[in-house]
């Protein structure tokens, strides 16, 4: 049954999404990835994939996806096999004179005429002492990920169904990150329970591989689709739940590292492909079968993808590497902003917006977040007294249903007099200097209960939602001093956060954006502590 | 369970009817839903400060209903009874919870002595003034009174008060009271504020 799934999975995949599986079977086999890049074969000269195996030997990888006719080879594959072939390979850690291998990869069959064709090709080259490359076709990648994953897929019925609900999920939906995080937390399950029952370290490294290719195969039909916000969630839930893997059994690099690499690769390429879609885009609809429904979730749409990518932008600037997207990423916020094409509907869009305004910040654009968060701030006061705000918990798609009454669960507005959200805006206009506007709303914002969530361990901070664990509610100090409130901001938390992102906090805004529900007082905290200067 | 189940159905239904229970409870609630609430998604342990700052453990409780069905008479259960059912079990769990909101507020305005004893008397201006001085009310950002509500186990007490706001006499001496409370919350919000 499972290598069954697989063929179907393999028969389906583009090249986009059996890079990353087949970049893990490699991994596995003990290579060393340097470079994945899923979509831009002609950009990268032809190399999808750029690894060094145990020996020390250079391999360079050509994927291709659905089977190669004659004319298809001689039209596409035969000019970007060429190039592979001829181009060294180039890459920071290789030297100049390094000598590489070249494989063909498709997960499909050489047709009729192809095959001979190829075949002499290749001779060709051998007769006249030229580099030339051998070829993996599908039969020979069934075999491989069978070895490699197919005792990792869900085995008890009830996973298996959930995978394959996921699995089946159209490619234009969002991800089902409840699901999915339900999913991983089976998958890892051992390796989270408590006492002397968890696996060894190198079960858990397996495990770890063995989701990446999990989740890769998951997301098939978001690649399909280019889904790329809808890849970029499962790709990070996948990143939190490894991270939190990690901290819980206090491994070494060597066992997660890889992993983490790989996913951070695959989520560059996926922002890049992003803007690549954004630059061809004169509107962001996407209508359907009545064209009207898109005006329900327009807006919805562009919060999510202007966060994303303030939330990428600063991860990079906090790694310390400023993008070279951001140029690009600044234009769209700014049409997105002057447009008014951002929406809040409930604490998480609010959470989304407060990433992007301290984006703007961080490019020395205070003025324009400081407005954002006003903005954010004044909603939740104003909706205390009329029937207060979705919580960050709540699925925007569940608010729209319900506010067009067409579920048959409607969720309420479940946070009245009380925010999850109002202190992280708090100590973000203090990060500002924004005392005046803070000033001006203090009184009322006095009013409002302040909540937080603190996980009971901090790795559960990755979980999408813990077991254990307190929620505190805290009202703001009435008589509150700026210059406290200031240093309050900037302190980085020392007990609750992971310690990985204590050390690492890049990646906050991201899991900001993936949970929005994890944006609090003190995560807000670490994440300002982390801040680079702002351009002047 | 071998013969057929309709499970998919069957939830969509389920899910309808719990619109009616909701519904119920959400009527039944009354003043309590306009209180501040908040839903808690995570945890197994929770706190809350008071607006003193007093940081309090939150003791949670379950409301439910008990009910027995005689499942052989499903197969005559008319979706109008149904959903009469159903509003009754919302309005029994909005009781609950209505209960469990006075016991807390009875308990905490003892414990700092904030009630009037009416000593047996009607309800009159007199009992209902006494009332509104005993509490701290609120107002809006123009300054307009949030009036507080009035709870009552006597079906009756609506009219009562309701006629009592109509004395002229009254009316002044509320309006003199307001005022006074306006300067007192005006007082409160003041010390609300940033500082250096």
């Amino acid at each position: 049954m499972q290598e069954r799934v697989i063929e179907n999975w393999l028969t389906n995949a583009n090249e986009l999404s059996f890079t990353i599986p087949y970049s893990q079977v490699l991994a596995l086999q003990g290579h060393r990835i340097l470079h994945i890049s899923p979509k831009k074969a002609t950009l990268e000269q032809g190399k999808d994939i750029i690894s060094v195996d145990r020996a020390g030997v250079v391999h360079c990888y050509q994927l291709k996806g659905e089977d190669v006719t004659l004319d298809r080879w001689r039209r596409e594959l035969k000019p970007e096999v060429e190039a592979m072939i001829e181009l060294p390979p180039r890459h920071p850690s290789l030297r100049k004179d390094t000598d590489w291998v070249c494989h063909l990869v498709v997960n499909g069959e050489f047709k009729g005429e192809a095959t001979r064709e190829i075949a002499d090709f290749q001779h060709a080259r051998e007769a006249s002492g030229r580099k030339s490359f051998d070829t993996v076709v599908r039969g020979q990648l069934l075999r491989a990920f069978a070895d490699v994953y197919g005792s990792y897929l869900p085995r008890e019925l009830d996973d298996f169904t959930a995978f394959m609900d996921l699995y089946r999920e159209d490619g234009l939906e969002p991800v089902n990150k409840a699901k999915l995080a339900q999913l991983l937390e089976g998958f890892f399950g051992q390796a989270f329970a408590e006492g002397s029952k968890r696996p060894s370290r190198n079960a858990i490294r397996q495990q770890i591989n063995a989701a990446v290719v999990s989740v890769s195969y998951l997301l098939a039909n978001k690649y399909r689709q280019k889904s790329y916000i809808a890849a970029l969630e499962g790709w990070l839930l996948l990143l939190g739940y490894v991270l939190a893997v990690a901290e819980r059994n206090d491994l070494s690099e060597k066992y997660w590292l890889p992993s983490v690499r790989l996913i951070e690769q695959i989520v560059d390429e996926t922002v890049e492909d992003l803007l690549g879609e954004l630059d061809e885009r004169v509107h962001y609809a996407q209508p359907t079968t009545v064209p009207y429904a898109d005006a329900y979730v327009y807006k919805a749409r562009v919060t999510i993808v202007a966060s994303y990518l303030a939330a990428y932008c600063m991860y990079r600037r906090i790694m310390g590497e400023a993008s070279s997207a951001e140029p690009r990423v600044r234009a769209f916020l700014d049409k997105t902003v002057d447009l008014r094409l951002l929406e809040i509907k409930g604490e998480g869009q609010i959470v989304l917006i407060a990433i992007v305004a301290l984006f703007y910040h961080l490019i020395g654009e205070t003025e324009q977040a400081a407005e954002l968060l006003v903005a954010c701030v004044g909603i939740i006061l104003a909706m205390r007294d009329k029937g207060g705000m979705y919580d960050p918990y709540v699925d925007i798609q569940d608010i729209i249903r319900s506010e067009l009454r067409i579920t048959l669960t409607p969720v309420e507005r479940n946070v009245r007099g009380n925010s999850y959200v109002l202190l992280p805006l708090i100590l973000l206009l203090a990060h500002m200097g924004q005392r005046d506007v803070l000033a001006s709303v203090w009184r009322n914002i006095t009013h409002v209960g302040l909540q937080e969530f603190k996980p009971a361990e901090p790795w559960q901070w990755f979980l999408w939602t813990c077991a254990h664990g307190r929620q505190e509610g805290r009202f703001a100090e009435q008589e509150q001093s700026w210059r406290e409130l200031v240093t309050f901001a900037h302190t980085p938390d020392a007990t609750v956060m992971p310690e990985f992102l204590r050390e690492e906090p890049c990646y906050i805004p991201l899991f900001f954006c993936l949970m929005p529900h994890r944006m609090s007082g003190y995560a807000t905290r670490t994440l300002i502590a982390s801040l680079p200067p702002t351009n002047k | 369970m071998a013969l057929p189940d309709y499970p998919s159905l069957k939830h969509d239904i389920s899910n309808y009817l719990l619109l009616f229970l909701r519904a119920a409870r959400v009527q039944r609630m009354g003043p309590f839903n306009k209180s501040a609430h908040v839903t808690y998604h995570e945890g197994d342990t929770s706190d809350f400060s008071t607006v003193d700052g007093e940081i309090k453990e939150l003791d949670t409780q379950a409301v439910g209903v008990d009910e027995e069905i005689t499942l052989s008479a499903l197969a005559y259960l008319t979706n109008a009874q149904a959903i009469e059912a159903m509003q009754k079990y919302g309005i029994q769990i909005a009781d609950q919870m209505t209960r469990r909101f006075l016991r807390n507020l009875n308990e905490t305005i003892e414990a700092i002595g904030n009630v009037t004893e009416g000593g047996g008397r009607a309800l009159d201006a007199e009992v209902l003034l006494d009332t509104y001085r005993m509490i701290e009310m609120s107002f809006d950002d123009d300054g307009r009174v949030n009036m507080p509500d009035l709870i009552s186990g006597n079906p009756a007490a609506s009219e009562t008060v309701a006629r009592i706001h109509e004395d002229e006499q009254f009316i002044t001496e509320l309006n003199a009271l307001i005022d006074q409370k306006r300067e007192e919350w005006l007082a409160r919000e003041s010390n609300r504020k940033l500082v250096d």
